[in-house]
């Protein structure tokens, strides 16, 4: 959906509460296990941000927040982003999806919160798990919640 | 198979060789992590071997559940001749939480192996499927902070390091492998091993390698049970824990793990410091390091102050890379009794001041300053005057300038005691018969990795902890789990402590075994695990299967509980025929028993508090009997270790003279 961004509303996010991680990074590992079935660093949807050694703590994860003005959404060339009906989530079609990276380049996060899987060569990010996110369920200190906008 | 990465290194160190190997001849045989570490520690090394040779093999090893979300899984397993065994240098495991195994494993390794000397000083760095040999000139002599700051500086902070600090390099005996500030490989003496081979460091960055998981639905759905029964027994650790007025947040680092992170672990940041010249040190505790923190202290000091020195100097030890059991639990038991015994009456001029008298003999029960420890463990690193003799570890330190006699009432096979209801666990007889006989067998301490007894099945004893179960309903679970009730009976028919003990004392070896080879945590995951309440019914044993419903969801391959007990029956053989091989006989088993005829802690129990030498020894020929190994000799027999496949092993033991 190339073109002009425009708001489009948020059903629902993960929130993060960085006081409450233990970086045990449960989260990172059950991602792409759920997605993809395996697991590897670059087929997570959610990004680990190393500390440095005098953080003391192994860092801590970033997320997308599905954005309310989806920059990938408008960013790809062809229609691979698409709004999921229940949840809201931006989502990637991988059938669609040629891999051009433009929705990366188009995040507005450092790090990108879109990974990209080099062995299919095409991008993926978090769609919330259709509604059922595996590292909201994992997460042993109740540092990250689904957060759903009540419908109006 | 899945869940392996399906290779690893070989790294020598004399030729500066790097090779890959394939995994398939040590797992699944030997599951993974020391059980993998015992198989090539067997191929690689002869009964010659000593610590300190370039023959000595130190290895790395990972198992098949690491890098995966299976709870408190991610731990690396570190085994080799160990320093500080003793009077032979038994080969044993010490296992590390944090992120090197997982970093490992996404750089597409089981293991590393390192073996020979390098000529100059060096340290690995391992990522994304190549390994290769650094220069470490510019590392040598620099504390463990300092290396991993000066590494990830050059790699980035994604990269994951175990170093050794001075007191490896220097080849004392008690030195550790450290990484991150409060992970460590901390028995074993394993940093002086490194150190002898001149590698400083060993660091890993990753890698876009990917763990193949045969039932991707299956292990989630395992993982969240797991975590959900961790809920259910655990207390969940709150934030921003600002008693100590430095910045400090609970926080927890080990991958994958939600146990003593949740439980116990607290990170510092910025606690001043008065004693190493360092302005200030950040640093994360758990259980052992938390521990020493309460030791060193002196009368007159705020909570603040004491808070501080003792931060300070734990966190010292783990930069000079010092094992913290020896520092809080060896040396100053050892010192209080030469002090009682008139053997020693001040140690570096400082004197042995004991303030509390027969009980525990823990640091804090010494009235010797925190300065004078600083002190100590700066002149043991540097092996300056004592520390040269310190340096060598109690026993050894004992023959050189006295205390023999003492040292052996604490140590035993080189290691200070644990979980034994004498010199710092107050369990009641007859737990501790088990923990003896567990002992006898071992390499090292004795419940390094088998809580699930001594500590899980005590703690909730109404008579004994003032739990909420009463002694009876233990028998009842105790039948459940071991199918005999006598595995815990002596409690009130102490005619029945030493009945049926080596039933216990061997399904926690092999469980304990299980868990140092997938490689999962001793705390989380149960051998003879916390108990649990039905809302309205009776207690009954834990989730003891979990490793195994993880493993067959991992791998494909569904074994039970029951098979993986028979692997690591494999593995715990394989650890006795290199203990054999090595000298091994019932003799140094034996040697436990002048320990526990030292009266235990409970002297109002109607109980006997000390062993029965004549006993024990029918208990041992028991033990040695079920197991299939000749009781004369405590060495494994032709035909048992032929029904767990290690034929090859007893043919090399028969050549060496060393089967029954």
């Amino acid at each position: 959906m190339s073109g002009q961004p425009q708001k489009i509303e948020r059903k629902g996010w993960i929130k993060f509460r960085p006081d409450y991680c233990i970086g045990c990074q449960a989260c990172l590992l059950i991602c792409p296990l759920n997605h993809e079935g395996v697991i590897g660093y670059d087929l997570s949807r959610i990004f680990w941000i190393s500390g440095g050694f005098e953080e003391v703590n192994k860092g801590k994860p970033a997320f997308c927040v599905q954005c309310a003005n989806p920059k990938c959404y408008y960013a790809c060339p062809v229609d691979a982003i698409y709004i999921d009906n229940k949840t809201g989530a931006r989502c990637i079609d991988p059938e669609k999806c040629n891999g051009c990276k433009k929705c990366i380049e188009a995040c507005p996060f450092k790090p990108p919160r879109i990974s990209f899987d080099s062995k299919r060569g095409i991008a993926i990010k978090c769609d919330l798990c259709g509604g059922d996110p595996k590292c909201v369920e994992i997460c042993p200190n109740e540092a990250l919640s689904y957060v759903r906008k009540k419908e109006k | 198979m899945k869940g392996y990465m399906g290779k690893y290194l070989v790294i020598d160190l004399s030729e500066e060789s790097i090779i890959e190997q394939s995994s398939e001849k040590y797992v699944p045989r030997f599951i993974g992590g020391y059980g993998m570490a015992l198989g090539i520690i067997w191929d690689l090394t002869s009964g010659k071997t000593l610590e300190f040779d370039p023959e000595n093999v130190l290895v790395f090893a990972t198992g098949p559940l690491g890098g995966t979300p299976a709870p408190s899984s991610g731990r690396l397993e570190i085994a080799g001749i160990a320093p500080q065994g003793y009077p032979l240098p038994w080969v044993c495991d010490s296992g590390m939480g944090g992120d090197l195994g997982q970093k490992l494993k996404f750089a597409g390794y089981d293991a590393v192996v390192i073996r020979g000397k390098a000529e100059k000083p060096r340290y690995i760095f391992i990522e994304d499927g190549h390994a290769e040999l650094k220069d470490a000139k510019e590392l040598w002599g620099l504390d463990t902070f300092a290396v991993q700051k000066s590494i990830k500086k050059k790699y980035g902070n994604e990269t994951t390091i175990a170093a050794i600090g001075p007191a490896g390099e220097h080849l004392v005996r008690w030195s550790i492998i450290n990484s991150n500030t409060e992970n460590a490989s901390g028995q074993g003496g394993f940093g002086a091993v490194m150190g002898s081979k001149n590698l400083k460091a060993v660091a890993a960055r990753g890698g876009s390698k990917r763990i193949s998981v045969a039932n991707p639905s299956r292990l989630i759905e395992e993982s969240l049970k797991i975590k959900r029964e961790y809920g259910k027994v655990g207390t969940l650790g709150k934030v921003n824990d600002k008693k100590f007025g430095c910045k400090s947040t609970v926080k927890a680092g080990s991958i994958s793990c939600m146990f003593c992170r949740l439980n116990f672990a607290r990170c510092f940041k910025d606690v001043p410091c008065c004693q190493t010249g360092q302005k200030t040190v950040s640093g994360m505790e758990t259980c052992v390091a938390d521990a020493i923190k309460c030791k060193f202290t002196r009368e007159g000091m705020s909570e603040h102050e004491r808070f501080e020195i003792q931060f300070e100097l734990a966190q010292y030890m783990n930069q000079l890379g010092l094992n913290h059991w020896e520092a809080n639990i060896g040396f100053p038991g050892w010192f209080a009794r030469c002090k009682e015994d008139g053997v020693m009456d001040e140690v570096m001029g400082e004197p042995i001041d004991v303030l509390q008298k027969g009980d525990m003999w823990l640091g804090s029960h010494l009235g010797m300053s925190p300065e004078f420890w600083f002190d100590f463990f700066r002149k043991v690193t540097n092996r300056e005057g004592l520390g040269n003799v310190f340096a060598e570890g109690v026993p050894r330190a004992a023959e050189k300038i006295g205390g023999v006699k003492e040292a052996e009432m604490i140590y035993k096979h080189g290691y200070a005691s644990h979980w034994d209801g004498r010199e710092l666990h107050f369990i009641y007889y007859p737990m501790w018969i088990v923990s003896a006989l567990i002992w006898a067998i071992r390499g090292r301490d004795p419940m390094n990795s088998t809580h699930g007894f001594c500590q899980n099945l005590s703690m909730p004893v109404k008579e004994w902890f003032g739990g909420q179960m009463p002694y009876n309903e233990l028998k009842r679970v105790a039948k459940e789990l071991y199918g005999t009730e006598n595995a815990v009976a002596g409690f009130r028919t102490p005619e029945l402590g030493y009945k049926d003990k080596e039933i216990p004392a061997i399904w926690h070896d092999h469980a304990s075994m299980l868990k140092n080879c997938m490689v999962a945590c001793d705390q989380a995951y149960f051998d003879g695990p916390l108990l649990w309440k039905e809302e309205g019914g009776g207690y009954h044993a834990g989730d003891y299967t979990a490793l195994a419903r993880l493993y067959s969801a991992v791998t494909g391959v569904e074994r039970s509980f029951k098979d993986l007990y028979k692997d690591a029956e494999r593995c715990f053989n394989l650890m006795r025929a290199i203990h054999v091989r090595q000298g091994r006989t019932r003799k140094h088993d034996e040697s436990v028993i002048p320990y526990y005829e030292q009266p235990d802690f409970q002297p109002k129990a109607n109980t006997p508090h000390t062993i029965d030498p004549n006993k024990f020894r029918s208990l041992m020929d028991k033990y040695y009997e079920r197991r299939g190994w000749d009781k004369c000799t405590g060495w494994p027999t032709r035909e048992k270790l032929e029904e767990l496949g290690l034929k090859d092993v007893a043919d090399e033991l028969e050549e060496l003279g060393k089967l029954p």
